[in-house]
């Protein structure tokens, strides 16, 4: 029995790493991307056109907070391809010698919306001041000291003069989809996020849009990386995400898209 | 439409715990063996480093190893003068995994170990067995059901392990995320129902495993004593 146990469970870890080494080797080609959690669902739109057109090489996402995503670029030279939501990681990753080719510059623009929990009874307000009210004791940001989502709230914040009353009540999550997520749960009363967080969910309500000429102005940044697909296959993905086809993408999915390059 | 984006974080980890337990298995086992029956200078000292990881967060560990693979680290592409392409692969999982999980896998070998009756090895060695031949023929068969159970306990271990590895491995879905990550990141974009899936899977293999170690450690037990 036991030597029959012993004899299963070599046999298991044998087939495992066996199973292990030659996924290794199984796709012929594959491309990383590591892509601005914002971008999450726009991005799976993006690939389904990729594999339409290129089903031999795999688009595999690595989708995490801008900043995270430099750090691990710095780190590792993993990533082929890196979307980042403001020029600020962007410039961490050249500062690092990991770009092969930037794309344009304002590529994509976002919006910064105000969300409630989409039971919450909250109407929708006339001015952002209604964030100062007792009733929100929570503010859900994407983290304000490093992901861009959270920055650019800052700043908006700051702008408005509320920032110094409203820090206290920031509960800061990993990126903006963990902010989204914090007021889809209720645990925090309101968030701010891009509208295009805003929109793919069910489960929060818009109750105020911060206005484009009030806002800071929002860039994201595309470049092809130093990573460990050949270049050129890079550069064509590149370009694919900069193609009309996944502008129409992004464009549906409520990104202000950027003139052509 | 749930099942395909399960099944790969689920194949992943039990990929990662299996070959995490076969790394961590002679360097624990013989650790165990050492504490078990020798007295010698900084004994206590090894015992405290080599159960570090139990008391440490595992984001320390995932730090140390981030710095340590790093591109410019002292283990990373610039030092070596090659990629040992641990950072945000499965291999940095399995790495994290077997850091988490080792002290796991000493202290219970230990107590495998120190049940076997000193004195039958003993007497082994005065009827002309060598050393080799008493470990080989007398303590490790007394041993094994203690020791089965510390690699399935190193292996449950590794089942459930997060911290380190989600700052080593990433959360990347089909390359690096494992049941553990993939709960993280399914609360993170609100995908509930996923997160129960993964969840549940969890669950189903940390029982088994803790179970069936359970198992042999009863029967280690009333074969020593």
């Amino acid at each position: 029995m036991l030597e029959r146990f012993l004899r299963a469970a070599v046999a298991l870890c044998l087939s495992l790493f066996a199973l292990a080494c030659s996924s290794e080797k199984g796709p012929p080609a594959s491309v990383q991307v590591f892509a601005a959690a914002s971008l999450r669902d726009a991005c799976g739109d993006v690939a389904e056109l990729w594999r339409e057109r290129r089903p031999e090489v795999e688009l595999v996402f690595n989708f995490g907070s801008s900043a995270t995503l430099a750090q691990q670029i710095e780190a590792t030279r993993a990533a082929d391809l890196f979307l980042s939501a403001d020029t600020a990681q962007m410039e961490l990753v050249r500062k690092s010698g990991a770009i092969a080719l930037e794309g344009p510059a304002r590529w994509l623009s976002n919006q910064l919306v105000v969300v409630v929990p989409a039971s919450s009874s909250e109407v929708e307000w006339s001015a952002p001041s209604e964030l100062l009210h007792a009733r929100f004791p929570r503010l859900a940001l994407a983290n304000p000291a490093s992901v861009p989502a959270g920055k650019y709230a800052k700043a908006w914040l700051e702008a408005q003069g509320s920032w110094s009353a409203l820090e206290s009540r920031v509960v800061p999550g990993v990126d903006v989809r963990a902010a989204l997520a914090a007021v889809e749960n209720a645990a925090c009363e309101v968030g701010i996020v891009y509208s295009t967080d805003a929109a793919i969910s069910q489960r929060v309500r818009v109750v105020y849009r911060v206005p484009l000429e009030q806002g800071p102005r929002i860039e994201y940044a595309i470049a092809a990386t130093s990573g460990k697909a050949p270049a050129p296959l890079a550069r064509e993905v590149l370009e694919h995400f900069l193609s009309a086809p996944a502008r129409v993408c992004f464009a549906r999915r409520g990104f202000l898209v950027g003139e052509g390059h | 439409m749930q099942w395909e984006s399960v099944a790969p974080a689920l194949v992943l980890t039990l990929q990662v715990a299996a070959c995490s337990t076969a790394l961590v298995a002679l360097p624990a086992l013989a650790l165990g063996r050492l504490l078990a029956r020798r007295e010698f200078r900084g004994r206590s000292l090894v015992e405290a480093l080599a159960a570090l990881p139990l008391y440490c967060p595992p984001t320390a560990f995932g730090f140390l190893l981030l710095r340590a693979f790093r591109r410019d680290g002292p283990l990373g592409e610039q030092a070596l003068g090659f990629d040992l392409d641990v950072l945000l692969t499965w291999r940095g999982a399995v790495l994290a995994s077997a850091l988490m999980s080792f002290p796991l896998v000493v202290r219970t070998a230990r107590v495998a170990f120190e049940n076997v009756p000193p004195r039958l090895e003993h007497m082994a060695a005065s009827l002309g067995a060598s050393r080799a031949q008493v470990l080989w023929r007398v303590t490790l068969p007394l041993a094994r059901n203690g020791l089965i159970a510390a690699l399935l306990i190193g292996f449950s271990r590794a089942l459930g392990e997060f911290g380190a590895t989600v700052i080593v491995a990433g959360n990347i879905p089909g390359r690096t995320q494992t049941l553990a990550t993939g709960i993280f990141d399914a609360l993170q974009v609100g995908d509930d129902a996923r997160a129960v899936q993964l969840a549940g899977w969890s669950a189903l293999l940390g029982f088994a495993a803790v179970w069936t170690s359970e198992w042999f450690l009863r029967r280690s037990r009333s074969a020593t004593s």
